[in-house]
């Protein structure tokens, strides 16, 4: 028995290890689209806080919904101060879409978090899409994974890789998805017209603790450090809003009984459907410049 | 919970440690079992402990009382076909409730034109009941043959019929075979530990790394099978072949392994049915457990292959039409089951249907012309009868032939053609070891005799197929058989 339980040891931790040296590899793997997609403006927006690293800025962190549908020029306009936008992809998750970006925002600094909805450890922690955007283009941020989270994203490596493969032959691309849409605020800046093809998504009950208390965590660490947080809800397209309104008031109550309201009407920011590009988040051109000048509204309205 | 799971990674070494080190007389091993048993299939709805349990007590008691009364024909007649009747009963609610209540509706709409208010049940199928009913059924029948005597104890009873590496897949166990096992005081065997470890890596390579890979390509394609060419519609169910052979083939190692790990020797469930010659030593290699159940206790109890061949053709017959209706309750699997009755009744007829007992090519490397024209010929056979199998409905099944025999012959079929290769090496792997009982044995001949060849092999193994289950880990990786 003694020499089979050693032997067996033996092989399970040589295997580890080697399986160990593959997730490695695996997990730094660059994904040739995503190199070429708008999912770049993680690392552009990262080197461009950087440079204002001693500047007061306003600095947008959202998923899509901040990429594909606000005007950051409209905002400098407005309040004129350099605007960052680091949207890029709601699936990266809530946590990362603000840890990547913490250490380089300072005091003055005027944060507007608008993240989209939904529920689970995947809003908070990521799916497959964080693995593949910190892969490509930001590998020092895995550094601010929190062990949870880790252990989350194990389980995406694998489909990372297997994207890694089939995006092996992947050239530059235009479009409003390639890397050259990013603007030099980290908007999407390619002429967008409505699409007919725009699904709804299936909104539920949106009531998540492990979130709000995330969200909380936020509202705590940027008040400690003189961070002016603004709180706004996302754009939603007005049929889909429509459709699942009662869960996203009930969203907006249970976070105003956790302290942490959203500083607007979530049904301020969802407008017609004619003003959505392809997905219930992504707007037109048009529709981009009128959520930014609502946005706008309420940002006056609230820093006053 | 499944084989291929992080769960039953971290239950196994538990389960085992404890078996051998906390749990060392047979009956606190017996008890650790039916308790691991009972954690394993609950891990997917602990509402079908309860099921299991009734199943298990039902036959136990027949047991009993078939003993009881020994001596006494008519009595242990009644008892016998009672238990079997509520095995059966439990089997046809789970499983056939549906599909006997919508071919009624059908019938008395044809006929009659009469709609019947029938309510159909939104039944879950407990997975694995066909495997444990069998189970359960062949230890009263065996009782009531005099093969076997009535266990007393009820530990070891509920430990054979929920001995968790075969209990949701099978292989499907004899009683005549698994319970004196449970009845005998098990030791600690190196070399069988050994062996059962290296079938168990071949079982979830051929799980991890091929069934599941075809799986996706299968999938894919399948479901637009309209568009494709008719080679690659060929490819395809020749795919599916390998998936499904694979699949359970993988499993059947899996559980055969990790039963030796715990002191039992199951059953060989398959034996290189690829090297088949005739559709007759197909079946003697594939689902072997199955197969020989219902040659045991449907066709002999028939008749068998005793009297006129009008007997032989309705006994095959009615077999292989209980036989497609076991893989599901579905008119396409009852056609499945009359495609092979209809394939084995001519080799019946032909006089060739016990030939070939051994294994082909027997010391050769390669097989003569003859073997391989057989081989292909089988080959070709059964791959139609995948088609069916694996096609929702008959329309289905009608509609892929049709495709495969109309659509252009040549067509894109890069991914298909990928992964047909890619299992082949999984045939050759085979061809090699077609005489042992798995493929991981190695031969004891250069380069295998040194140890660090085999550990590489070993963990090269281990890590491919890692890769191959964390590539894969959002797709449905469930076991084909555990539908049935």
């Amino acid at each position: 028995m003694k020499r089979f339980l050693i032997k067996v040891f033996l092989v399970v931790i040589i295997s580890c290890v080697t399986i160990t040296i593959i997730n490695v590899f695996m997990l730094l793997s660059k994904d040739k689209l995503s190199y070429y997609s708008h999912e770049r403006n993680v690392v552009l927006a990262y080197e461009r806080l950087v440079s204002l690293k001693d500047t007061n800025k306003i600095v947008i962190i959202a998923g899509s919904n901040g990429g594909f549908s606000i005007n950051s020029g409209l905002i400098e306009q407005a309040f004129h101060m350099p605007v960052v936008n680091t949207s890029t992809h709601g699936g990266i998750g809530v946590r990362m879409q603000f840890e990547i970006y913490s250490d380089l925002l300072r005091e003055g600094d005027i944060v507007v978090f608008c993240p989209e909805y939904g529920t689970g450890e995947k809003r908070l922690y990521g799916e497959s899409t964080l693995v593949r955007i910190l892969s490509t283009h930001l590998p020092q941020a895995y550094s601010k994974l929190s062990f949870a989270q880790w252990l989350h994203i194990l389980k995406y490596i694998g489909i990372h890789y297997r994207e890694v493969y089939k995006h092996r032959k992947s050239k530059e691309f235009d479009g409003p998805y390639s890397a050259k849409a990013i603007n030099e605020y980290g908007d999407i800046e390619w002429e967008r017209e409505h699409q007919d093809t725009i699904k709804c998504y299936d909104i539920k009950n949106l009531i998540d603790g492990e979130l709000v208390s995330y969200y909380k965590y936020v509202h705590s660490t940027t008040k400690e450090r003189g961070i002016c947080l603004l709180f706004l809800p996302p754009t939603l397209i007005g049929s889909n809003f429509e459709k699942d309104a009662a869960y996203i008031n009930e969203w907006a109550q249970y976070l105003k009984q956790n302290g942490i309201p959203l500083q607007s009407e979530p049904s301020r920011y969802a407008f017609p459907d004619s003003l959505y590009y392809d997905t219930p988040y992504h707007m037109t051109s048009i529709g981009a410049d009128i959520r930014t000048e609502v946005m706008i509204d309420d940002m006056i309205r609230l820093l006053k | 919970m499944l084989f291929n799971s992080l769960e039953f990674v971290i239950f196994l070494p538990i389960v085992f440690l404890l078996y051998w080190f906390v749990f060392r007389g047979r009956r606190w091993q017996n008890m650790l079992i039916v308790i691991a048993s009972y954690i394993f299939y609950g891990w997917w709805d602990w509402r079908f402990l309860f099921l299991i349990a009734f199943t298990s007590l039902c036959s136990f008691a027949s047991g009993l009382l078939l003993e009881k009364y020994e001596g006494r024909r008519h009595r242990q007649k009644l008892i016998s076909a009672a238990n079997i009747t509520i095995n059966l009963a439990i089997l046809g609610v789970f499983k056939y409730f549906n599909f006997f209540v919508e071919n009624l509706d059908v019938l008395f709409r044809s006929l009659f034109n009469y709609q019947m208010d029938w309510v159909t049940m939104n039944i879950i199928l407990p997975v694995g009941i066909s495997f444990y009913t069998f189970q359960a059924l062949s230890y009263t029948i065996d009782v009531y043959q005099k093969k076997l005597p009535a266990t007393h104890d009820i530990v070891e009873f509920f430990a054979y019929i929920s001995f968790f590496p075969q209990l949701v897949a099978g292989p499907i166990e004899r009683a005549t075979n698994l319970l004196p096992q449970f009845q005998q005081q098990r030791s600690f065997d190196y070399a069988k530990s050994v062996d059962g470890c290296r079938q168990m890596l071949w079982g979830f390579v051929k799980k991890l790394l091929i069934a599941d890979n075809c799986a996706g390509v299968v999938n894919e394609y399948w479901g637009s099978f309209e568009d494709q060419s008719g080679v690659s519609l060929f490819m395809l169910s020749i795919l599916f072949g390998f998936q499904i052979y694979c699949d359970f083939s993988g499993y059947s190692d899996i559980a055969i392994g990790c039963a030796r790990l715990f002191g039992f020797n199951l059953m060989r469930n398959f034996d290189f049915p690829f090297f088949s010659r005739s559709i007759p030593e197909f079946w003697r290699r594939w689902h072997i457990s199955l197969t020989t159940w219902f040659r045991d206790y449907i066709y002999f109890p028939l008749g068998g292959s005793r009297g006129d061949k009008w007997k032989i053709i309705r006994n095959t017959y009615i077999v292989w039409g209980v036989s497609g209706l076991w893989h599901g309750a579905s008119w396409h699997f009852v056609i499945w089951g009359l495609y092979y009755a209809t394939l084995l009744v001519i080799y019946n007829l032909l006089g060739v249907n016990t030939k070939y007992q051994h294994v082909v090519a027997y010391n050769r490397y390669l097989p003569n012309l003859k073997e391989t024209a057989q081989m292909a010929i089988t080959s070709i056979f059964v791959v139609f009868s995948w088609i069916i199998f694996r096609s929702e409905t008959m329309t289905q099944a009608g509609d892929y032939l049709y495709y495969m025999f109309t659509n252009p012959l040549f067509g894109d079929n890069k991914m298909i053609r990928k992964w047909v290769i890619w299992s082949s090496l999984l045939v050759i792997v085979e061809w090699m070891q077609r005489d042992k009982q798995h493929a991981m044995q190695l031969p004891p001949v250069r380069p295998f005799t040194y140890t660090f060849v085999r550990w590489a092999i070993y963990v090269a193994l281990i890590c491919a197929s890692y890769v191959a289950y964390i590539v894969n880990i959002e797709d449905d990786n469930t076991f084909i058989y555990f539908q049935f």
